[in-house]
């Protein structure tokens, strides 16, 4: 009957044991995470608790890298970089620190062997005694029978062994509870057992040889983990191996075509061949697939998405690319100084003479460049806006010399025709706009930024701040 | 139990109270730990926004000359209280050209932030868009709080509570001996 | 002249006090009476007394020379709070510990008036006296109560915390919670003095034994309703977290709790004296620790403590204390050596011990968790946190033994236990857990920790109630009073207790939303709809208060007081309180003019009523456990725990129970 109690309860429990776990950007997976953190401007309270703002804004913050894809530990990492390891309500489990797991767990099972042992004496001598009372064969020490003469070492040797279990589970308890830094193990570093991946990501920065051994391991043990064979595939780039790479791209793609990373580097490798287009289509997935944030900060460190923009265009358009893109950046250097001398920053800011004479010959030289290019193939799109570019950007910097509204009207115009050829880009309207707020027309400029709406321009005129041209458009329009 | 366990338990027990008693009298007093928090010693973490005027602040920009970055509200008492120091040691500085103060409004709407420094006076840029984001990559926990960055982009100190110029000066000088 | 009133009142105490606990110990030395000690002790009272309404005095007429008036009283704090400002910081706190202190030194010394020959009592009396004497130098050097303060015209001071102006159990938590941590000096002192004089039978315990008993109940009142004043105010939908201060006044009570069990088996079987020694120093220790951990700003940082000297002089005292116990239970060490043996295991003695142990791991857990961010800063200057999670995960399988052991040992005999009657005796509390568990189910609870604790909560319940339906049987109301059955009343309270907080730790479910006007969030079933804003003007504050409607029509208004003197701003929760949920809202973010929407963080958390349903039903049960039960005629089966035990007869006052 009792078993069967016992029995009916192991049963109900382990019915009811099953709870949804909590994962990605769940509730319950935020608010364990913030549970996890200490206010800091509060006395002992969790982030998840307390309504102090620091914590709101941590919550806040846990929202937004969970979105993004970060893992419990990179969130974990992120505020102890910043606020030191006090920002753990969970105390580290390695470490002078992680002695906080041990040692109740050495106490209590030291006292529990110490109060076991007492009581066997006890039960001991009471049998002991009991066997007194009854024998009646003198000289017989009393004792259990078959009892040899304990050796000495006896109590030491348990009590140490005791001891040393207790460590061991305290320690056990330690890894299992207390905070991992990222990379812990026992001792306080290495490889994580859950992630072997992590181990090759850790060697494919600095020996991409190593790294390719390293993932054929892993993608021994589990085939077609779109990760590893991504990164396999990159590492094989690298040492020179394009073929093997591509392939590993492709297998990836087919197993997983929603896997954003291969992206980038199918991109890439795209184009080092020349294959600007492929590279644009690459690009183009990736836009589709909302690639983690990391990811993308690492294409924009690469200038990836430029390159590729600067490939696509035609030769000739290129090279007068060239030329205007060293002029304009010189430009933008010397409004960056003018705004730190205390000028203010907008697209009618003028700059003092003199400070650009060379870009200006450049520009000029551009110009007459795209000029001819244009005669050769008068509706070559990217031709026209950046020709209008030129023209505008010419304007701005001679604004201090003798203001022309005419070389503005010439921008308009080139930059009209692009716009007729393709309604829909968003760049020539983008240049348009700042053209038109500089003439003096924000009803224009708000017209085409409408058009543009949402959508970034293309890399090439990643320099132009369109926040900027919005607002200062918004300025005019509520002044005039 | 004997009277020698129990002598020697107590003995034990009187041992760690003792030992625990000594740790804490004896704690070493450490002056600067104020200073010693993580995002000091490092470099700064970037700052790229808008002020409350419009325009655009980058850290990088102020490469070359030291930087008071100071997290404060216009409702926080201490922060009111320092506003005069951070206008003595803006004015100090202004000729030298060598330090400036970059502010950082938590929770602040830019209207009263505006009429702040026109009561008050200061005229450095004050960041309140996107605050959020500096404060916990900052490391703020309360205000005010001031993080000094030294000509090559890398947080010197950070003052916990209101700074006086004559404290953040000392710092600075510590600091450029230690440079040369 | 407050001043003046106030300090001379505080003199005289400590004049008093040293007098009483000098000429004390020279007259127990040389084998006479004590002299003067009932004058002597109201000496005390009267210049506590003295001290205490020359401080509410100026709390009331707002006289700014005394300087703990101007740094935290004010014009403006209303009647009762200008009352409660006296203990809501440190200084007035100590006044407080010194009133309650000598009150019961007075009490002490009426309650044996017949019996102040006896050297028991003497010494008793100078270790009460001894603290008292640290307690009034504390007054008047480190923590200097009456300091004169030159106002500058106009002054007006800034109030106290408004987090402790905002609900009336400012009035009542903290007296309750120093009643019961003063009341333990008696029982601390009584065990002093049996040291000292060697006499460590029972007659000790008898003495102290109600009034243990009575600083248990406002022990465990005081933490149950600091937990609910917590819950009511902080704005954080908790009522425990394992903060330094929260810990301070837990410590002591576990090892109150687990000494109020162990004495029995002394008092039965004269076992367990060294246990039952230390558990009294221990706690009376813990008192003195916790104070020194809550005032001496050494858990903000170890380095604060050093500043100023109120945390250098408690710890100083803790250390003496510690000292004195462990050297006077090491130097008595022969006669403690205990008649009998625990034969088995599987017996009341044997339950007990493991109770103790139990406890004395859990309070080492607690103690550990607060003290370690020290020892680590101070051993290597690391700054670690050691919050909820490590106490959650540490304390959790220690409460579900202790459940199970609340379960099995009342219904354990004493000596030894056949498996036949344990099994028959445990059979409807093993029924009644599994139907506890399959309710849980059923409801809809899920996960194995809460569903085994519900289950052991069960286990526990039932015991206790099968206990209690019997004496009730036999007895009728009488079955609900003395010692076993008031304990069995008290073990019910734990339960709900603890269920209580099994269902609401792992339950509990949240939402953060951002609603403008008009809209509505989704939260564990309810639908909270934000309806619009008020603003509320004060003497002290401005409060901004949002309405929210729930989905059958009741409304909150969660809300936040701006504090106008200081600027701080606190956080009024919305509660609605019920059997089987409290809907709990706060207001994160309130309206702005640019931004009119506000930012509602909700919790629906499950069974929190009960946390103090049980909590009064403990201290009930602590109550109905003073009451003297009927002297059972000799000749009844002594071994038979079924039957209600016969308490210590109400002995005359005086005559000690056992003969030591």
């Amino acid at each position: 009957m009792w078993a069967a109690l016992a029995l009916s309860v192991v049963v109900l429990v382990a019915l009811g044991a099953r709870r949804a776990p909590a994962s990605g950007t769940s509730a319950a997976r935020l608010d364990g995470i913030a549970a996890e953190l200490r206010c800091l401007q509060c006395t002992g309270e969790s982030v998840a608790g307390s309504q102090a703002p620091i914590a709101v804004k941590m919550r806040d913050e846990i929202l937004r890298q969970a979105r993004a894809g970060a893992t419990d530990d990179e969130i974990y990492s992120y505020f102890v970089d910043r606020y030191g390891p006090r920002v753990l309500l969970n105390p580290p489990s390695t470490g002078v620190a992680g002695l906080i797991w041990v040692l109740p767990v050495v106490v209590v099972c030291t006292a529990a062997a110490g109060v076991a042992t007492v009581l066997a004496r006890w039960r001991a001598a009471g049998r002991a005694e009991a066997g007194a009372d009854g024998a009646a064969t003198p000289g017989v020490r009393p004792g259990r029978a078959g009892d040899g003469p304990r050796p000495a070492w006896r109590t030491p040797a348990m009590g140490g062994a005791v001891v040393l279990f207790a460590v061991l589970a305290g320690v056990l308890v330690a890894n299992s509870s207390g905070q991992r830094q990222s990379g812990d193990t026992i001792t306080g570093g290495g490889p994580d057992a859950d992630d072997p991946a992590a181990e090759c990501r850790a060697q494919a920065m600095a020996r991409p040889e190593a790294a390719i051994g390293c993932y054929d391991d892993v993608l021994a043990a589990t085939p077609d983990d779109p990760e590893s064979l991504t990164y396999r595939g990159w590492a094989r780039y690298r040492t020179g191996d394009t073929a093997g790479a591509a392939a590993d791209f492709a297998r990836v793609v087919e197993v997983d075509p929603t896997f954003p990373d291969v992206y980038v580097f199918r991109a890439v490798q795209a184009k080092d061949e020349g294959r600007f287009l492929d590279a644009r289509a690459s690009l183009d997935r990736l836009d589709e697939l909302d690639a983690p944030a990391q990811l993308v900060d690492t294409m924009r460190s690469m200038g990836l998405e430029l390159q590729v923009a600067e490939g696509l265009l035609a030769p000739d358009t290129r090279a007068c690319w060239t030329r205007e893109k060293a002029a304009i950046a010189a430009v933008n250097a010397a409004l960056a100084a003018s705004v730190q001398a205390g000028a203010g920053a907008g697209p009618t800011t003028t700059l003092p003479p003199g400070s650009v004479t060379d870009a200006l010959t450049e520009l000029v030289e551009a110009d007459k460049c795209l000029a001819a290019v244009l005669v050769a193939r008068p509706d070559d799109v990217d031709a026209l806006v950046m020709r209008g570019l030129a023209i505008s950007v010419l304007y701005q910097v001679s604004l201090a010399a003798e203001p022309d509204a005419a070389v503005l009207g010439r921008a308009l115009e080139v930059l009209g025709r692009a716009v007729e050829l393709a309604p829909d880009d968003p760049d020539p309207r983008l240049i348009r706009a700042a053209v038109a707020n500089m003439s003096g027309d924000p009803r224009a400029a708000a017209a085409d930024l409408d058009v543009i709406g949402d959508r970034s321009p293309s890399p090439l005129y990643a320099s132009i701040d369109v926040d900027t041209i919005r607002r200062d458009v918004e300025a005019q329009l509520r002044e005039g | 139990m004997s009277a020698t366990r129990v002598r020697t338990t107590a003995l034990g027990v009187g041992a760690v109270l003792a030992a625990f008693v000594l740790l804490l009298w004896l704690a070493p007093d450490d002056p600067d730990r104020e200073g010693t928090v993580a995002v000091v010693g490092r470099a700064a973490p970037a700052i790229d926004a808008t002020d409350t005027e419009g325009r655009p602040v980058r850290l990088a920009d102020y490469r070359g000359q030291w930087l008071l970055v100071n997290f404060f509200a216009t409702w926080c008492v201490p922060c009111r209280a320092e506003h005069p120091e951070l206008v003595a040691f803006r004015e100090a500085h202004r000729d030298a050209g060598d330090a400036s103060v970059l502010s950082v409004a938590y929770d602040e709407e830019p209207a009263v932030i505006a009429e702040f420094f026109r009561t008050n006076g200061g005229d450095w840029p004050t960041i309140a868009e996107g605050a959020d984001r500096y404060v916990l990559e900052y490391g703020v926990v309360k205000l005010p709080e001031s993080f000094l960055i030294d000509p090559d982009g890398t947080v010197v100190h950070k003052f916990a509570g209101g700074v006086r110029a004559a404290e953040v000066d000392a710092v600075i000088e510590r600091a450029a001996r230690g440079r040369t | 002249m407050n001043l003046a009133a106030g300090n001379a009142g505080l003199v005289l105490g400590l004049l008093a006090a040293v007098v009483g606990a000098v000429s004390g110990v020279v007259d127990l030395r040389a084998g006479r009476r004590p002299r003067a000690v009932v004058p002597l002790a109201a000496l005390t009272l009267a210049g506590v007394g003295v001290a205490t309404v020359a401080m509410q005095v100026a709390l009331q007429q707002n006289d700014t020379t005394v300087d703990y008036v101007a740094r935290h009283g004010s014009s403006k704090t209303p009647f009762p709070f200008d009352v409660a400002t006296m203990w809501s910081a440190l200084e007035g706190s100590i006044l407080l510990w010194a009133l309650v202190l000598c009150g019961l030194l007075v009490g002490v010394v009426r309650k044996f008036r017949a019996r102040l020959d006896d050297p028991l009592v003497g010494w008793a009396l100078v270790v009460m006296f001894v603290v008292c004497a640290f307690f009034f130098v504390l007054m008047l050097g480190p923590a200097a109560v009456f300091e004169r303060f030159d106002p500058p015209p106009g002054y007006d001071g800034p109030g106290p915390n408004p987090l402790l102006q905002n609900h009336i159990m400012v009035a009542f938590h903290p007296p309750m919670l120093y009643l019961g941590y003063v009341g333990f000096t008696v029982p601390f002192a009584f065990a002093l003095a049996a040291l000292i004089t060697g006499r460590m039978g029972e007659g000790w315990l008898a003495e102290t034994r109600r009034w243990t008993l009575l600083s248990w109940a406002f022990l465990t009142g005081g933490i149950v309703f600091g937990a609910w004043w917590a819950y009511e105010v902080t704005g954080w939908g908790g009522y425990w977290a394992w903060d330094p201060i929260e810990n301070a006044s837990l410590l002591p009570w576990l090892t109150a709790t687990a000494f109020l069990h162990s004495v029995m088996v002394q008092e039965r079987r004269g076992m367990l004296r060294v246990w039952n020694l230390s558990l009294v120093c221990a706690t009376f220790s813990l008192t003195i620790l916790g104070t020194f951990l809550a005032r001496s700003g050494v858990i903000d940082s170890v380095h604060a403590f050093a500043n100023g000297s109120i945390g250098p002089t408690l710890l100083g005292f803790f250390a003496v204390v510690v000292a004195v116990s462990v050297g006077l239970i090491a130097w008595r060490g022969d006669q403690l050596r205990t008649p009998g043996a625990i034969d088995s295991p599987m017996s009341r003695e044997g339950a007990f011990l493991a109770n103790n142990l139990l406890f004395a791991a859990f309070a080492f857990v607690v103690l550990l968790g607060t003290v370690f961010p020290l020892v680590v800063e101070a051993v290597n200057g690391d700054r670690i946190s050691v919050g909820a999670p490590f106490f959650d995960r540490m304390t959790m399988p220690l409460g579900m033994l202790l459940l199970f052991l609340m379960a099995v040992a009342p219904v354990l005999p004493w000596r030894t236990a056949g498996t036949t009657v344990l099994a028959d005796r445990l059979w409807w509390p093993a029924w009644t857990a599994v139907g506890v568990l399959v309710l849980a189910l059923v409801v809809g609870a899920r996960g194995p920790v809460p569903l085994v604790a519900f289950a052991l909560a069960g286990f526990a319940g039932g015991s206790a109630l099968r206990q209690l339906v019997g004496s009730v049987r036999r007895q009728r109301w009488r079955g609900l009073v003395g010692r076993t059955n008031g304990g069995m009343v008290v073990h019910l309270g734990t339960i709900v207790v603890a269920v209580a907080l099994a269902s609401s730790q792992s339950f509990t479910t949240q939402g953060e939303f951002r609603l403008e006007q008009g809209e509505s969030a989704r939260v564990a079933g309810h639908t909270f709809t934000y309806v619009g804003n008020r603003v509320v003007e004060t003497a002290t504050r401005r409060e901004v208060r949002a309405e929210v409607r729930l989905e059958d029509g009741r409304t909150f208004e969660p809300a936040n007081h701006h504090y106008v003197a200081t600027g701080q701003a606190i956080s009024r929760p919305s509660v609605r309180v019920g059997p089987f949920e409290d809907l709990y809202l706060n207001l994160t973010r309130e309206p702005t003019a640019e931004d009119p929407s506000i930012r509602l963080r909700v919790f629906v958390q499950p069974l929190v009523v009960w946390l103090w349903i049980g909590g009064v039903i403990m201290v009930v049960g602590t109550f109905l456990a003073m009451v003297p039960a009927v002297r059972r005629r000799r000749g009844a089966g002594t071994d038979d725990p079924d039957a209600s035990e016969p308490d210590d007869a109400p002995e005359p006052d005086g005559a000690p129970a056992v003969p030591v």
